[in-house]
């Protein structure tokens, strides 16, 4: 049957500057571009391109670059080009489209609809060169009031469990299984000098990172793989994952062929069988329920470990937000819809959710509403681009934040969407050991520590210009935001008043 | 002295090192022109054997007793008794491929050069013999997969 | 009589000579070295003056070492043949030069290297165009011989011809090198094929085909019964076939024997050359050897036999010299094997270890043809034993370095001798060895201690 299907790049070839020497050729796990002793230059097969722009790097003249298939659309903006491939592509195959990273549609970015105070003259801003700037954060339950023994300055009654991180930010859960080993010792190598947390997703915990425990958040997920008590004990904190902003309502399929010897042993399930997360947890129909795996979590790890319930942002996320609270979660993560994945329905990704912005927001306003903010830290995902999202998100309510994307593209990514290949040119979202390999760990942490160290200064330099010292004074501290080209109905979700105002 | 040593697990196959070692050794000093116009094309020291599923990148191990220098028959391949770099030096050599014949690592070859065969080797990318410069694989390499260290000598 | 004093006396001015000056100086920095030698240049790369007759090279760039070497390492010199040691008192520790000179040492090294060997041949003696190839003065003879002999030829309206007795390594430079001044230029060796040392029956023949594409005819089986001529030159030489050979200039390059009459004479054990200890000492108090001259244990089949060779000479004069000067950790020498690196025209030849061995001798041979390039690898007990690469020179030396170190072929990639070897033929374990040597972490990451 003749594919109907267009290319959706084209590879730019300088051949004043190609010395064929062959880079981009290797570099290539799609195939794209093959040396032809024959014709004597560098071809490129267009349609296998997935715009990863690894050989563009890789290019030691720079001879490269990608470009849009220069097919127009017939001017439509109803049948888009694109719209016509998805259905050109559905015709042929017959299967949902599948596709990867964050929510790509032009929803608006409530972050960039709000903008950050200064201090003037008044409450003086604060040089974080000169005096102490703390970005330090608790997660977990607080008690509702300290008892003190005042005599031995001792605390009289014991503290919840909790982990402290150095910087407001950790990184993800990202399964090993979805991306390579080498991206999961990259994040817990940085988070281990950043002083944070890497979050090793719901693949169970690979031996090898089992030295950096005390940065790992590990996750209990519907499909409960690699769990058992030495894993929960294993970790700083642990996280039953309900949803995920990239595809809520979803579960997970992890083709057998990436099941290779280490997942399996690492997931343990059998080497080479599909590794299935189901949609909903077949033991939780309930916050009753919730509440018992909590439990069931806490008592296995002796009360000292907090535990997090991380929920996608949907409609009704403050509610459930209230719920997990009060099924004894420690620590509630919300996940936008502009949070990655490595494979999703393609109409799921782009269409089921709402923006962190709002449902952080909604989520903090309850939590405070109903008395119980305290009971939980708050943790916020989905699409943190910058420092200046992460301020925002703290003065919006969050305690934290997770990061993904970001610190993928720190590793190199280059979000062209295609993780559910298999073949990540950049040796990330790929289990194959030729590509795994190109991700050097020792450079990957220094990358992404790199970017969380550049963050944080940002982050002081933002707070000492509102005159803040410490990111507790910032947390929830919504007077520090203003809105632009907002609706009254957002301003008031968002509990900001617009600029100006 | 430095050396640079190739970390295998590392090693990813794109010879980018070899791109980079034959645009030092150019006239130019410059990717494309060194690539496409000189004749003959300038010659690459680092070698990546192998492929995809497994290569290393190798090149001369400036050995603390080098057996490529004991072997000279012309004086010309000579190891710097401060640097510790081992280089062949042009004028004298007469490509006899003693110290082809003598290389444990395969690291000297004998091609043709300027009207007769002689040997090149890895010279540390110096702009004199005997003098180490900035080795511009290890630059090149996009994975850490060549690093240059300081490493015991033991002559 | 005049006399002088060194601590370290050593006889002969080429590889060994030099290797071993320049070992003692590093160890020793105060005592007095002298080398002396008969030839007046400064130490120069011997195989060299093929090259240089040949154009490859020339006389400002045969130097061994750097300008101002000996100079630089206070290392004194007495070159020329007034001053060749023509008698040694072992037990007195003194040296004699033909001047009259006495030097008195404290340890002594002879190495003299090899003398060619002249063949007895009726007519070759005292003949004006008869020379051998061993040393910078006969290249130089012969090539204004030749260029001589060419020039009054043309004259004559006939051919310049050349007639190389011995078709071995020097029979063959020699014959590549007058190539390019004679005509025509004959070898005749006496063997079954040329090289008959270095190379099999198929190799030699190949060698053969592509030495006549270049005015070079080889004539194996075959020698010189007699030279004829009136005068002070041969003019013709009556081959053992019968057939007779005009030529002009006859270099004799039939072989070399260790030049060691001077030790022996002094008293000291010969074998096949002489005989040292693992230190390189002779069998006379304070008298090394280094070199030509040693009689060498092949490490490959136990022979005993000089070991003519550079590198051989080199490292051989660089443990001799650490023993010298009293080195405590110096490795001692415990035989060695032959690896000949030579090239003719466009064509490389890389032999090493045991090329052909007798039938009994349990070993397995298997051959590679492929154009014009040979290979064969001689294998015995899983080791490799030796190799012949004709045009196939690439990471030879790895090949080489499976021999000395004895690797066991089973744990090597199967492909090795079928392509160029590699280090990837090798474990990954090997391989980290091999590649990391002084590296200052190892294979995990971790720092070495």
């Amino acid at each position: 049957m003749l594919d109907y299907l267009l290319p959706r790049y084209k590879v730019l070839r300088d051949v004043d500057l190609c010395v064929k020497c062959g880079v981009c050729e290797r570099s290539c796990a799609n195939e794209v571009h093959v040396v032809d002793d024959e014709l004597g230059r560098v071809t490129a097969d267009h349609a296998r391109c997935v715009n990863c722009q690894r050989c563009v790097v890789m290019c030691p003249t720079q001879a490269l670059a990608i470009t849009n298939w220069p097919q127009v659309g017939n001017g439509s903006t109803n049948w888009t080009l694109s719209a016509m491939q998805d259905i050109a592509k559905q015709a042929q195959t017959g299967a949902v489209l599948l596709s990867s990273m964050g929510n790509p549609q032009p929803h608006p970015i409530y972050w960039d609809r709000l903008l950050l105070n200064a201090s003037q003259v008044t409450n003086p801003s604060i040089d974080p060169l000169r005096e102490p700037m703390e970005t330090r954060v608790l997660l977990g339950s607080r008690p509702d009031v300290l008892k003190v023994n005042e005599r031995e300055r001792t605390l009289a009654a014991k503290m919840p469990p909790q982990i402290k991180l150095d910087v407001p930010i950790m990184f993800s859960a990202m399964s090993f299984g979805s991306v390579s080993l080498n991206v999961q010792k990259s994040l817990a190598m940085a988070a281990e000098e950043l002083g944070t947390c890497f979050n090793c997703g719901e693949g169970g915990l690979h031996r090898d990172l089992e030295r950096y425990g005390d940065h790992a958040v590990v996750q209990v997920a519907s499909g409960r793989f690699g769990v058992d008590p030495h894993y929960l004990n294993a970790a700083a904190m642990i996280e039953i994952k309900i949803g995920q902003g990239a595809k809520p309502g979803i579960g997970g399929h992890l083709p057998g062929e990436k099941i290779d010897e280490e997942v399996s042993r690492t997931r343990m399930i059998p080497q080479g069988t599909d590794a299935i997360s189901p949609a909903p947890h077949h033991d939780i129909y309930s916050i009753e329920d919730l509440r018992q795996l909590v439990f069931s979590l806490k008592e296995a790890t002796r009360y000292e470990k907090p535990v997090a319930v991380k929920i996608a942002a949907v409609h009704n996320v403050a509610a459930i937000a209230s719920g997990s609270a009060r099924a004894g979660a420690d620590v509630i993560v919300v996940d936008g819809f502009r949070g990655g994945t490595g494979a999703a329905p393609a109409r799921i990704r782009d269409n089921v959710g709402i923006p962190i912005e709002l449902a952080l927001a909604a989520v903090d306003q309850r939590l405070r509403d109903e008395g119980i903010r305290s009971k939980v830290s708050l943790v916020a995902a989905g699409s943190i681009r910058n420092s200046a999202d992460v301020v925002r998100a703290v003065a919006l309510g969050a305690d934290a934040v997770y990061v993904a994307s970001a610190a993928l593209i720190a590793l190199g990514c280059h979000q062209c969407q295609d993780c559910a290949s298999g073949k990540c040119n950049w040796g990330i979202a790929t289990q194959r050991p030729d590509l795994a390999r190109r991700l050097n760990p020792e450079i990957g942490a220094e990358r992404v520590a790199n970017l969380v160290r550049a963050w944080n200064h940002e982050i002081q330099e933002m707070m000492g210009g509102m005159g803040i010292n410490a990111i507790d004074s910032l947390r929830g501290n919504r007077l520090m935001l203003r809105g632009i080209g907002l609706t009254e109905t957002e301003l008031s979700i968002l509990g900001v008043k617009h600029a100006g105002a | 002295m430095k050396r640079i040593y190739a970390i295998e697990a590392w090693c990813i196959d794109c010879k980018r090192c070899e791109v980079a070692c034959k645009t030092f050794h150019s006239a130019s000093r410059d990717t494309v022109k060194a690539l496409t116009l000189e004749f003959p094309e300038p010659r690459n020291r680092v070698r990546v054997e192998g492929d995809a599923h497994r290569s290393i990148a190798v090149n001369c191990r400036h050995c603390a007793d080098p057996k490529c220098v004991e072997g000279c028959i012309s004086g010309a391949m000579t190891k710097d008794p401060v640097t510790g770099v081992v280089t062949s030096d042009p004028r004298k050599c007469v490509g006899c491929r003693t110290c082809v014949a003598l290389c444990p690592f395969g690291c000297v070859r004998v091609e043709e050069a300027a009207g007769k065969e002689i040997a090149y080797k890895c010279d540390l990318c110096g702009d004199d013999l005997g003098q180490p410069g900035d080795s511009s694989c290890v630059k090149a390499c996009p994975n850490r997969a060549l690093v240059f260290v300081e490493s015991e000598e033991c002559s | 009589m005049s006399e002088r004093f060194a601590n370290y006396l050593i006889i002969g001015n080429s590889a060994a000579g030099v290797a071993a000056a320049e070992r003692i100086r590093e160890l020793d920095a105060d005592g007095s070295v002298l080398v002396v030698s008969r030839e007046p240049h400064a130490a120069y790369g011997r195989p060299l003056i093929s090259y240089l007759v040949e154009g490859k090279t020339s006389l400002d760039r045969l130097d061994l070492k750097e300008k101002g070497f000996y100079e630089s390492r206070g290392i004194e010199t007495l070159l020329g043949a007034q001053f060749e040691v023509v008698s040694l008192d072992a037990e007195a520790h003194e040296a004699f030069l033909s001047c009259g000179e006495k030097v008195r040492y404290g340890k002594c090294l002879l190495a003299t290297g090899s003398v060619p060997f002249v063949p007895p041949i009726e007519g070759i003696s005292g003949r004006d165009n008869v020379f051998t190839f061993l040393s910078l003065d006969d290249a130089l003879a012969a090539q204004a011989a030749v260029d001589e002999a060419r020039v009054c030829a043309h004259a004559a309206g006939r051919a310049c011809r050349v007639l190389v007795i011995g078709g071995g390594l020097i029979g063959l430079k020699a014959a590549e090198a007058f190539c390019h001044h004679a005509d025509d230029v004959v070898v005749l060796e006496l063997a079954e094929r040329i090289l008959p040392a270095v190379l099999d029956n198929e190799a030699a023949a190949l060698l053969a085909r592509m030495l006549d594409h270049h005015g070079i005819s080889c004539r194996p089986g075959v020698s010189i019964s007699e030279l004829r001529g009136e005068g002070p030159c041969a003019t013709t030489a009556l081959l053992t076939t019968g057939e007779e050979l005009d030529c002009d200039v006859v270099v004799a390059a039939v072989g070399v024997r260790p030049n060691s009459a001077l030790a022996v004479q002094a008293g000291a054990e010969q074998g096949r050359g002489l005989v040292c200890g693992p230190d390189l000492q002779t069998s006379l108090p304070d008298v090394y050897a280094a070199g030509d001259v040693v009689q060498v244990t092949d490490v490959l089949d136990g022979s005993q036999r000089p070991l003519a060779l550079w590198p051989n000479a080199v490292r051989q004069g660089k443990i001799a010299g650490s023993f010298m000067a009293g080195a405590r950790d110096a490795e001692p020498f415990e035989g060695g094997f032959a690896v000949n690196a030579v090239d003719f025209f466009d064509v490389s030849l890389l032999t090493s270890g045991i090329i052909n061995p007798s039938e009994d001798a349990g070993c397995e041979v298997r051959t590679d043809i492929e154009g014009n390039a040979y290979a064969k690898f001689v294998t015995k007990d899983g080791l490799l034993v030796g190799y012949i690469l004709l045009s196939r020179p690439e990471n030879a030396g790895i090949y080489t370095a499976l021999i000395e170190r004895r690797v066991p072929l089973v744990a090597l990639d199967a492909g090795l001798f079928d392509r160029a070897p590699l280090n990837l033929d090798f474990s990954a374990e090997a391989r980290w060895e091999r590649l990391h040597a002084l590296c200052p972490f190892g294979r995990d990451g971790k720092e070495e201690a």
